[in-house]
C-alpha cells in the first residue's frame, strides 16, 4: 500500500470524532474516513447507523472494514470489533497512557524544565496514539479481523509496561513535592509537610469513596484560606 | 500589544485549542498542562503558564471520556483557568499565587459549565448529523464537518470570553484573599491528582513501583548533594 493512501487515511482519521453526537456517535466521522477513499467522491456510510470505538483504534477498524466490506454480516463484525477495541483502547489510551504521559510532563515542569515537560507529554502520548492511527489502517487492511487478537494482545502488553511506570511516577512526584515543600532538604520535616500529607490522606479517602475531585479541591482551598486567615 | 488585543488573541487561541477536544486530532494540546502553557506563551509568560498548568492538571487528570460518558470538562477548565489568570495578570499584574488561586476556582466552575456546554454541542451535532443522511456528495459532507469545527471553535472562544469577564470582575476581590504560597497551592491540587491516580492505577499492585519512584528521587537528591 502506498504512502499516499496511508497519509490520506491518517488525515481523515483526525476528524473521526468530529460531529460526535448522542444518536449516531462517531457515525459522521467514520463516514468521512470511508468516503475519503471513494474515487467518485461519493458518500460511503459505515455498516450500521451508530458507530463508536476508541478514536485511535478506528484506523485499524477502517482497514478491516475496507478489506471485508463485500462479505456478509458486516454489521455484526463491525459491532463486535468496535466494542472490543473500545474497551481495550479506552482503558489503555485514556486510563493509562495519557495520565502517565501527563505525570511525566508534570514532573519535569515541577523540577523547573517546563519546555521539556510539555514535549515529553506530547511526544510520549502521540507517539503511541497517533502512531497507532498511522499504522493501524495497513494492519487491518492486510490481515482483516484475524489481526484483532494480535492488536488486543499488544494493547495488553503495553498496559502491563505502563502501569508500573505510572505508579513509579506518582511516587516520584510525591517525593519531589515533599522535597520542594522542605525547601530542598530532607533533614528536618517542614511545617508544609503537615499540610501536604493530610491533604494526600484526604484525597485518598475521596478517591476510595468515589467523591468528585472538585469537592476535594474546593475543600483543600477552603482549608488553605482559613489557615491563611488564622495563622 | 495592547492588553485588550492580547486578551482577544487568547480568546481566539482558546477556540483553536478547543478543536483538539473531539473535533480534530485529539493530540492532547487541550489538556490543562499544555493549554495553559500555550496561552502563557501567547501572553508573553510561558513559565507562569506551565506552572499554572501543573496546578490545574492534577484535578482533571483522570476525567475519562469513555463511551457516551461526558465527564467534567478538563479542557474547558484548563482554558478558562488560564484565560482568567492571564487576563488578571495583564490588567493589574497581581501576585502569581493570588491570581492562580482565583484561576483554580474559575477552572473548577468552568469544568462544570463546560460539561453542560459539551452536551449542548453534541445535541447540535446530532441535528447536523441528521442532515448527513440526505446527502450523496462528498463536498456536502465536508461542509457539515466544517460547520461542526466552527461550533467547536466558537465554544472555545465563548468559554474564554466568559473566563476573561470573570477575571475582570473578580480582580478587585483578590485583595481580600490571604496570600497562599505556591507550595501550598501545589499541595492542594497535586494531592488530588496523585491519590486518585494511584487508586485508578490499582493501589495494591502499584505500591512497589510507588516506593521505587519515591526512593529514586531521594537517592538522586542524596547523590547530587553528597
Amino acid at each position: 500500500m502506498g504512502a499516499g493512501k496511508v497519509l490520506r487515511n491518517f488525515i481523515a482519521q483526525l476528524f473521526v470524532q468530529n460531529l460526535w453526537n448522542f444518536e449516531s456517535e462517531q457515525g459522521p466521522g467514520m463516514t468521512v474516513v470511508l468516503s475519503a477513499r471513494s474515487r467518485k467522491k461519493a458518500v460511503i456510510r459505515p455498516p450500521q447507523s451508530t458507530f463508536n470505538t476508541n478514536p485511535y483504534l478506528a484506523s485499524f477498524l477502517t482497514g478491516v472494514l475496507v478489506r471485508e466490506w463485500n462479505e456478509n454480516g458486516m454489521e455484526g463484525v463491525s459491532s463486535t470489533l468496535e466494542s472490543s477495541l473500545a474497551a481495550q483502547g479506552d482503558d489503555l489510551y485514556w486510563r493509562v497512557l495519557r495520565p502517565t504521559a501527563l505525570l511525566a510532563g508534570m514532573f519535569f515542569v515541577v523540577i523547573g524544565q517546563p519546555l521539556i515537560g510539555i514535549l515529553i507529554f506530547l511526544l510520549g502520548f502521540n507517539l503511541f496514539a497517533q502512531g497507532e492511527r498511522l499504522i493501524g489502517y495497513a494492519r487491518g487492511l492486510k490481515r482483516g479481523r484475524k489481526a484483532l487478537s494480535d492488536v488486543l494482545a499488544s494493547l495488553g502488553r503495553m498496559k502491563r509496561i505502563l502501569l508500573p511506570l505510572a505508579g513509579g511516577l506518582v511516587g516520584l512526584l510525591c517525593a519531589v513535592m515533599l522535597f520542594k515543600l522542605n525547601l530542598g532538604t530532607w533533614v528536618v520535616p517542614a511545617a508544609e509537610w503537615f499540610i501536604f500529607i493530610p491533604f494526600l490522606a484526604l484525597a485518598f479517602l475521596f478517591a476510595f469513596l468515589r467523591i468528585s475531585p472538585l469537592l476535594n479541591l474546593l475543600l483543600n482551598l477552603a482549608i488553605l484560606i482559613i489557615l491563611g486567615v488564622v495563622l | 500589544m495592547s492588553p485588550q488585543l492580547t486578551i482577544a488573541v487568547l480568546c481566539i487561541l482558546s477556540g483553536v485549542l478547543m478543536l483538539d477536544k473531539y473535533s480534530f486530532g485529539e493530540f492532547g494540546v487541550s489538556q490543562p498542562l499544555v493549554a495553559a502553557s500555550v496561552l502563557g506563551f501567547a501572553a508573553g509568560d510561558f513559565v507562569s503558564g506551565a506552572l499554572l498548568g501543573v496546578l490545574l492538571q492534577p484535578v482533571w487528570l483522570l476525567q475519562l471520556p469513555i463511551g457516551r460518558k461526558v465527564p467534567l470538562d478538563a479542557q474547558a477548565a484548563g482554558i478558562s483557568g488560564a484565560v482568567a489568570f492571564f487576563t488578571m495578570r495583564i490588567l493589574a499584574n497581581p501576585a502569581f499565587e493570588a491570581a492562580a488561586l482565583a484561576a483554580i476556582v474559575v477552572a473548577a466552575a468552568a469544568s462544570v459549565w463546560g460539561g453542560w456546554f459539551d452536551r449542548y454541542v453534541r445535541r447540535l451535532n446530532g441535528v447536523l448529523a441528521r442532515r448527513l443522511e440526505q446527502i450523496s456528495h462528498r463536498r456536502r459532507l465536508l461542509f457539515l464537518h466544517i460547520a461542526a469545527l466552527d461550533i467547536s471553535f466558537l465554544r472555545g472562544v465563548l468559554l474564554a470570553l466568559l473566563a476573561a469577564g470573570i477575571g475582570i470582575v473578580i480582580l478587585p476581590l483578590l485583595k481580600l484573599l490571604p496570600l497562599i504560597s505556591l507550595e501550598r497551592l501545589f499541595a492542594a491540587t497535586l494531592s488530588v491528582g496523585l491519590a486518585s491516580g494511584l487508586v485508578l492505577f490499582g493501589i495494591k499492585k502499584r505500591l512497589l513501583p510507588f516506593f521505587v519512584g519515591f526512593t529514586a528521587w531521594v537517592v538522586v537528591w542524596a547523590l547530587v548533594r553528597f
